[in-house]
């Protein structure tokens, strides 16, 4: 189990937060449940991560809330991609691959130097 | 503390995040149950997955942009905290700032309600005086105008809308009971149509009021209406002033006041023929309005070519009038009132301006402080997310807290202070109150220590400070603070030498006075004044009964040694002085006449007051109405009309009189300082005349004798002159204390504000010392591990103390001599920069300073190396 507080790169959960709403309305529970299903029980976000950091993307304007209604009828906050996050999401995303390529090629490297 | 949550609707929004999370805890736990656990094993699961849910909610709180007000609260609670931890530095900042505030409330007061706020009367800023000046004859700031000059002026002068004469009056007044005197004003009708003011019951003048004699009305301030009426119907009743009756015809309003806060009724003003006709004769007071758009220079300019123009109808004094210099001086009426307080007063302004920087510089120094001594604490708030608005909002806060307090608890003070000062003395005292402007100005000082002191706490912070205090503790920080500090100190010292230096001079000045002879008596001397009451144009003769009366009764009471009688006592104000000329004297072309005081007295006056005779005599019974004219010169006058010569038996004569008509010199006085013991007022000498042949209504007793004598007196008066009230009853040195009450309310302000630079500079010295002994620990304990003796640690702080003190004074010296030529007038025989008091000053600075050197400086001494080392 990772406690992305501790292992997750700093602005990932931000990332991850947002690419996960950005698939349509949803509440805090689902999306906490969606990363730990997509990540293979690797990434598990505990609510003392998630939910400041949900907070905090609402106060940039990145994710918009609104209360509405769950298949059982119980009352939730549910959060939405908004425009502002739509570009931030594209933009991070993109760099986030290109580190993670460059990561990926130096840990590529073979051990004792340059070839 | 839920109060300000509710206040600010935090509530709803706490209530809402309580919702969300409690959505999620409660879906996970009815998923797991789903799963197959038990619900209290779900429970226990999610909690230890999810995280407290207080600390949940206590992290989306901080991440919410937080209402300023939240911010605010969360750091007055931070605030409020670090106070609990170091009551006694923050009693100290709130003291200071409380008493620089105060001290500046009082005086700010005072002089924005007569220098800086206009005058409480429609459009004040409009209102002008004129007054008759004769330089030349040595009167260049009288108060007066003539009659004539009223009536000259009225329509002439295009740029003067409306004008009216006043003339302070001071009768008794009753309603049948015992009479009491009061001041009043005798106004033209014109008068309060110039103010625009409306009287809140019944009318104000009417022009025939104006006619000698023909009505006899009264205006009463709201005040004596009060106290005279209970509040009761008053307009058409009947007052008795002056032993006359009078019919009340309005009451002005409540806020109603003009200059003096004793001016408490007005007559109407009238002017006999005579007076009508009289030029120079400047025993009114004129006010006027300006035409809108008009200006001072305007009316200057009007009023000297109609003054050309009389000139040319009166042949007879026009050269005597331009030897003179005759100028007739125009000015906005506020600035011509304040004249002779402007000055004192933007000084003491300055000086407590001073305590407000001393004051300053301890709250920047005590915060500097205090900020190094937390930087460990504001680096792990750092460390821990604090972002760098957050902690610039808490220093703030920090610093304004305990300054606002303070300046709340200072405006209060200095409020409750300006009433205590006597403020009568000035002049416009009735218009004395504080407005909003002063509380801007006291709680904006405030907050500015505040502010200042709340950025100098930020300067520990900066990043190359704060990333060395990670590392290092907070000893690297703080060797640079003390160059700030100790500038600090150098400026307390400085200003508290430059008001204690004040103190200095002020009181050296009054020692100086005191020493000054007057050249008459002062001990078992006593005076009391009153007007002869009676119809307004009443026989001489009466007078002369009544004075005689009144002179050989008191003379007559056991105790009295000497009395007698004259227009005025020594040191009052207000003489009156009149042009006259000396037989054989003839005068340069060009020269001008001169107005000597002059004074009516009866036998007895000058032997009372113990005036030295140099020749001739003194006035006797034999001098009497019938008998010729007589009068006694000073010594000032015989040497400039007879130098080295005899005046006994010479004549003087008044202008416009043949002078085998005049008076006989029959003898010469000592010169005296009649009005204070300065010297002001009249500087061309003071000739007397017999009471009897010039009698007056207005009289002023004087006697010697003890101190029993004054209740005689008062019980006396009565049987002697019915109707008459007695007032101003004063020992000469009671009046001698008078004429010195300006300079020392001076004095004592001074000595206020700089008893607390002095304490305040010794705080602030006391608080830099005690901080450096405790930054130099280590290397107090190395010196004495390796063999310094106590006392020469005791003698490295007090040198480096002293040096900052030496510093000061000299600093203090140098601001002492660049305000020269602001403080040279407010002295007497001292100079601004006095070697001796100098000397005091310092040595008593020095004293108060080594004192508040010597405690941490001992406190260094008497360390245990082991325990200074262990402890670093």
């Amino acid at each position: 189990m990772i406690s992305p507080k501790s292992d997750l790169p700093q602005g990932t959960l931000d990332l991850l937060i947002l690419k996960t709403v950005a698939l349509g309305p949803v509440h805090g529970y689902a999306i906490a449940q969606r990363l730990q299903q997509i990540s293979n029980d690797v990434v598990q976000v505990p609510g003392g991560s998630l939910y400041p950091a949900l907070h905090r993307l609402e106060h940039r304007k990145w994710i918009v809330a609104e209360w509405g209604q769950t298949g059982s009828g119980r009352d939730a906050k549910f959060y939405r991609l908004s425009r502002l996050g739509k570009k931030h999401l594209q933009a991070s995303s993109e760099s986030w691959q290109r580190l993670s390529n460059a990561v990926g090629l130096i840990l590529g490297m073979a051990e004792g130097g340059t070839q | 503390m839920s109060w300000w949550r509710t206040l600010i609707g935090r509530g709803r929004q706490e209530s809402k995040l309580l919702k969300e999370l409690d959505f999620h805890v409660e879906e996970r736990v009815a998923d797991l149950i789903g799963s197959g656990l038990a619900e209290s094993e779900a429970r226990r699961r999610v909690r230890h997955e999810f995280g407290g849910l207080e600390q949940v909610r206590e992290q989306c709180r901080d991440v919410r942009p937080g209402l300023w007000l939240e911010w605010l609260v969360r750091d007055l609670e931070h605030s409020l905290r670090a106070i609990r931890q170091r009551p006694v530095l923050a009693l100290t900042i709130v003291l200071t700032v409380a008493a620089c505030v105060a001290v500046n409330t009082a005086v700010f007061t005072v002089v924005d309600s007569l220098l800086l706020r206009p005058l409480s009367f429609d459009a004040a800023d409009r209102l002008i005086s004129m007054t008759n000046q004769y330089p030349k004859a040595g009167i260049w700031d009288q108060d007066g105008s003539a009659a004539g000059d009223y009536i000259d002026r009225e329509g002439a002068l295009p740029a003067v809308a409306e004008q009216a004469l006043y003339q302070f009056v001071t009768f008794p007044v009753d309603r049948g009971g015992a009479a009491a005197q009061v001041r009043g004003l005798s106004v033209t009708p014109s008068f309060f149509p110039l103010l625009r003011v409306r009287p809140a019951q019944g009318r104000l003048f009417a022009e025939s009021e104006s006619e000698p004699g023909k009505y006899r009305a009264v205006i009463l301030t709201d005040g004596l209406w009060r106290e005279m009426f209970g509040g009761a119907e008053a307009v058409g009743h009947q007052l008795r002033i002056n032993g006359q009756p009078y019919t009340v015809a309005g009451v002005l309003p409540a806020g109603f006041r003009f200059i003096a806060a004793d001016v408490r009724y007005f007559l109407p003003l009238a002017l006999s023929p005579m007076e009508k006709r009289g030029r120079h004769a400047n025993g009114f007071r004129y006010l006027a309005r300006l035409r809108d758009g008009a200006t001072v220079a305007q009316a200057q300019a009007q009023v000297d070519a109609l003054n050309a123009r009389v000139l040319d109808q009166i042949p007879a004094f026009k050269r005597m009038l331009i030897d003179a210099g005759f100028r007739t001086r125009v000015d906005a009426f506020q600035p011509w009132l304040m004249r002779r307080v402007r000055s004192g007063l933007w000084l003491l302004w300055a000086g407590a301006f001073l305590v407000l920087l001393v004051g300053g510089a301890n709250l920047a120094g005590l915060s500097l402080a205090r900020a190094y001594a937390r930087v460990p604490e504001t680096a792990a708030r750092i460390a821990l997310g604090a972002t760098r608005g957050d902690v610039i909002r808490q220093c703030l806060v920090d610093g304004v807290v305990p300054a606002l307090v303070g300046g709340l608890l200072g405006i209060a003070g200095g409020i409750l202070a300006l009433r205590r000062l006597d403020t009568e003395l000035l002049p416009g005292a009735a218009e004395i109150g504080a407005s909003p402007v002063v509380l801007c100005y006291a709680l904006g000082a405030a907050v500015l220590a505040g502010v200042v002191s709340g950025l100098v706490s930020l300067i520990p912070l900066r990043r190359l400070e704060l990333a060395r205090a990670v590392q290092n503790g907070s000893r690297a920080a703080t060797v640079r603070s003390t160059h700030l500090r100790r500038a600090f100190v150098v400026a307390q010292v400085a200003l508290a030498f430059v008001l204690l230096n004040g103190t200095g001079i002020l009181t050296a000045s009054i020692r100086e006075l005191f020493r000054v002879d007057p050249g008459f008596r002062i001990g078992d001397v006593w005076t009391a004044s009153t007007y002869l009451p009676g119809a307004a144009h009443s026989q001489a003769s009466d007078l002369r009964m009544a004075m005689d009366r009144i002179t050989s009764g008191v003379r007559e009471l056991a105790g009295v040694e000497l009395a007698g009688g004259g227009t005025s006592a020594p040191f009052s104000s207000g003489y009156d002085d009149n042009v006259i000329f000396a037989e054989g004297y003839t005068m340069n072309p060009g020269e001008s006449a001169i107005s000597p005081i002059r004074l009516h007295v009866t036998p007895g006056y000058l032997e009372t007051l113990g005036v030295g005779l140099t020749k001739g005599r003194l006035f006797d019974e034999s001098d009497t109405n019938e008998s010729r004219r007589v009068v006694i010169v000073d010594e000032k006058l015989a040497r400039r009309f007879w130098p080295n010569q005899d005046p006994v038996g010479r004549r003087m004569y008044y202008p416009g009189t043949p002078p085998a008509t005049g008076l006989t010199v029959v003898g010469v006085v000592r010169s005296i300082r009649l009005e204070d013991l300065a010297g002001s007022g009249n500087a061309n000498g003071i000739y007397y005349l017999p009471w009897s042949q010039g009698p007056n209504r207005k009289l002023s007793v004087v006697w010697r004798g003890r101190s029993e004598t004054v209740a005689a007196v008062r019980k006396e008066f009565s049987r002697l002159a019915p109707g008459a009230a007695l007032f101003d009853v004063r020992s000469m040195a009671e009046r001698r204390e008078l004429t010195l009450s300006a300079r020392r309310a001076a004095q004592t302000l001074v000595l206020i504000f700089a008893s607390v630079a002095v304490l305040l500079t010794a705080i602030g010295i006391n608080g830099l010392l005690a901080f450096l002994v405790t930054q130099k620990q280590r290397e107090i304990g190395i010196r004495l591990a390796i063999g310094s003796r106590p006392i020469e640690v005791f003698r490295l702080f007090l040198r480096d103390g002293v040096s900052l003190v030496i510093w000061g004074l000299l600093a203090g010296l140098g601001v002492a001599a660049a305000l020269k030529p602001w403080v040279v007038n407010q002295l007497y025989g001292v100079a601004a920069v006095e070697l001796s008091i100098v000397a005091i000053v310092a040595a008593l600075i020095t004293v108060v300073s080594i004192a508040a050197i010597a405690i941490p400086a001992y406190r260094a001494a008497r360390l245990d190396p082991i325990v200074a080392l262990r402890e670093n």
